[in-house]
């Protein structure tokens, strides 16, 4: 177990004056290759402002981030870029499948973009154990929901990154669907040895998960685990 | 490449769109520019069988070889130049009943000139009144040992040979001798003698005008005498005009084109930014895009040209430049992968957050 993903003091504050807005306020937080943590909290509590600082899209106003021993903030954008493809892997809420591509092209996508990530084991290993075998010649226009997720999961994790951010990945699926993605994750989390943060606002999911903590008004605390 | 073809496969109602735009300006620039061809070559193909690097005109004709009277006397060393006589004339078969007239135009040239193309069939010139006609009036029924009048002539004058095709502004040529053209123009008038229109310079050396004409003539190189051929330059700027806004249209459709699609695919490359794929790996799906439509588009166009061109009616003053195509072809290509180019702003500022909602 390795530290991937540290943040300390993490403030972000929007706008200044009366229209000043603390999105995150001192944000500590830790994560170590095999957890499966959840962010929870209400909508506007800053667990997407929380999500992009971590994937480098935006600069906390203060504070460090420091993905394995870098420092985001002394990365330039490709830089940042670069460390977005080479370290973490992307699962959006309506997943982020490419819409003419066919699900063995969605992965081969990442190939074409950086030919070192072929892996043609990881990408046996991935499809089955994800049971999307089958889909590989659909287009994403003729998957399922969870399907759709699955497929997601398996781009997320076919570069190989050291760190997996979940935005809402059960947002638009149904309960039993959901449950199956959040327990691919969390066993892929086991399995694969990856950090993985999701993002949610389902409190029945958390039972998979690790660690829960929670985001209000930008403070954010551990929370115990229920059941 | 890959995501532009994939896209391209998947959607490709939007992209044959583009491409039939494209194949359809590739047709109207081949045809517009075969057209401003053949009529060049229709007003120039005589001047360019002369072979000549230049020719000598009086100066007040102001350059044009119908109005232009020199006095050949023996100050002109006419080493590498020889006399010619024109004028523009329609004729009609003598022996015809119909008054069906030709336009036609008259050059008078010395025996054994060089300025006579090719003979295909009959002889040279041997004595006055005797033609040598262009092949183009063979379509029209004339026979060789025809007897035709020309305009008010009282002499009927005799086909004794064809030449190659010669055109002289878009009207066939006769070639005779210099003095029936003399007497064409002037009746017998004796005041006329030894005028001629012009000498056709086929090598300029410095005593090609002599001192003492300086003041009445003027030496013009081929080209510019091409040039100020009457209606040829108005003509070609017109249709090349047409062929250039048609090559900015070009680009521009292009442009508008992949612009929309750009701005469509906003999110999806939002999507790819967040997962780290490089900005120029975007630019690249999209210019290879781009490219590709240009090719196909344009490729389809030659085809559709050349399909055309079998079907055009003879009458059409049509005449292709294969090089001229290739390099309007390839001008289309360019100005197409340029209109593309413009998108590249749009994909560089696509941010990345919009996608995760932050």
């Amino acid at each position: 177990m390795e530290r991937v993903l540290a943040l300390k003091g993490v403030c972000k504050i929007f706008g200044t004056g009366h229209t000043k807005v603390i999105a995150l306020e001192e944000v500590d937080f830790s994560i170590q290759s095999g957890e499966f943590v959840a962010i929870v909290g209400p909508s506007g509590s800053g667990k997407s402002t929380f999500l992009s600082i971590v994937a480098g899209l935006q600069n906390p106003t203060s504070g460090e981030v420091i993905i394995g021993q870098q420092k985001i903030s002394a990365m330039t954008d490709r830089e940042k870029n670069k460390m977005r493809f080479e370290k973490i892997g992307f699962i959006l809420q309506s997943s982020n499948l490419i819409p003419f591509l066919k699900v063995k092209d969605q992965l081969r996508l990442i190939e074409k973009v950086n030919s070192s990530k072929k892996d043609k084991q990881l990408k046996k290993t991935l499809l089955k154990e994800l049971d999307i075998e089958k889909l590989v010649e659909q287009y994403p226009q003729d998957l399922s929901g969870g399907e759709k997720q699955r497929v997601a999961i398996a781009c997320s994790m076919y570069h190989n990154p050291q760190i997996i951010l979940a935005d809402e990945p059960t947002a638009s699926l149904d309960t039993k669907r959901a449950f199956e993605v959040v327990k691919i994750l969390a066993r892929e989390a086991k399995e694969q040895n990856k950090a993985i943060i999701m993002v949610t606002h389902d409190d029945r999911l958390l039972g998979f998960c690790d660690r829960i903590m929670k985001i209000e008004d930008g403070f954010m605390e551990e929370t115990t685990k229920k059941g | 490449m890959f995501l532009g073809i994939r896209e391209m496969l998947h959607s490709k109602t939007k992209y044959l769109l583009i491409i039939s735009v494209l194949m359809l300006i590739t047709w109207l620039v081949v045809i517009l520019s075969g057209l401003a061809n053949g009529l060049a070559e229709g007003n120039r193909l005589a001047v360019d069988q002369w072979q000549a690097e230049g020719v000598i005109v009086s100066k007040e004709a102001n350059r044009n070889l119908n109005v232009s009277t020199i006095k050949d006397d023996t100050t002109y060393q006419k080493k590498n130049s020889e006399p010619i006589n024109q004028m523009s004339v329609s004729i009609q078969k003598a022996a015809s009943a119909s008054n069906k007239r030709t336009n036609v135009s008259f050059f008078g040239i010395q025996k054994n000139s060089s300025l006579l193309p090719k003979i295909t069939a009959g002889r040279k010139i041997e004595k006055d009144n005797e033609i040598i006609a262009s092949a183009d009036l063979k379509e029209v029924g004339y026979r060789l040992g025809d007897q035709i009048k020309a305009g008010t002539y009282s002499k009927k004058l005799t086909i004794v040979g064809w030449t190659v095709k010669s055109t002289y502004n878009i009207v066939p040529v006769i070639y005779t001798n210099l003095e029936t053209v003399r007497e064409l123009k002037y009746g017998g008038d004796a005041a006329k003698e030894d005028t001629i229109n012009a000498f056709i310079v086929s090598k300029k050396e410095k005593d090609t005008i002599p001192q003492s004409k300086k003041n009445e003539v003027e030496y013009l190189p081929i080209e510019s005498f091409i040039q100020s051929l009457p209606g040829y330059s108005a003509q070609n700027l017109t249709l090349d005009t047409m062929i250039y806004f048609m090559l900015l249209i070009a680009a521009f459709i292009s442009a508008i084109f992949i612009y929309v699609m750009t701005l469509q695919k906003t999110a999806m490359f939002g999507i790819l930014k967040v997962q780290g794929v490089p900005t120029s790996f975007l630019v690249k799906s999209v210019m290879s895009q781009t490219l590709i439509l240009a090719l196909v588009g344009v490729s389809l166009g030659l085809i559709l040209s050349s399909a055309t061109i079998i079907f055009l009616p003879k009458s059409l003053p049509f005449a292709n430049n294969i090089g001229e195509i290739a390099l309007n072809c390839g001008l289309l290509i360019v100005v197409a992968a340029l209109g593309g180019l413009a998108s590249i702003g749009t994909i560089r500022k696509i941010k990345p957050l919009k996608a995760i909602g932050g």
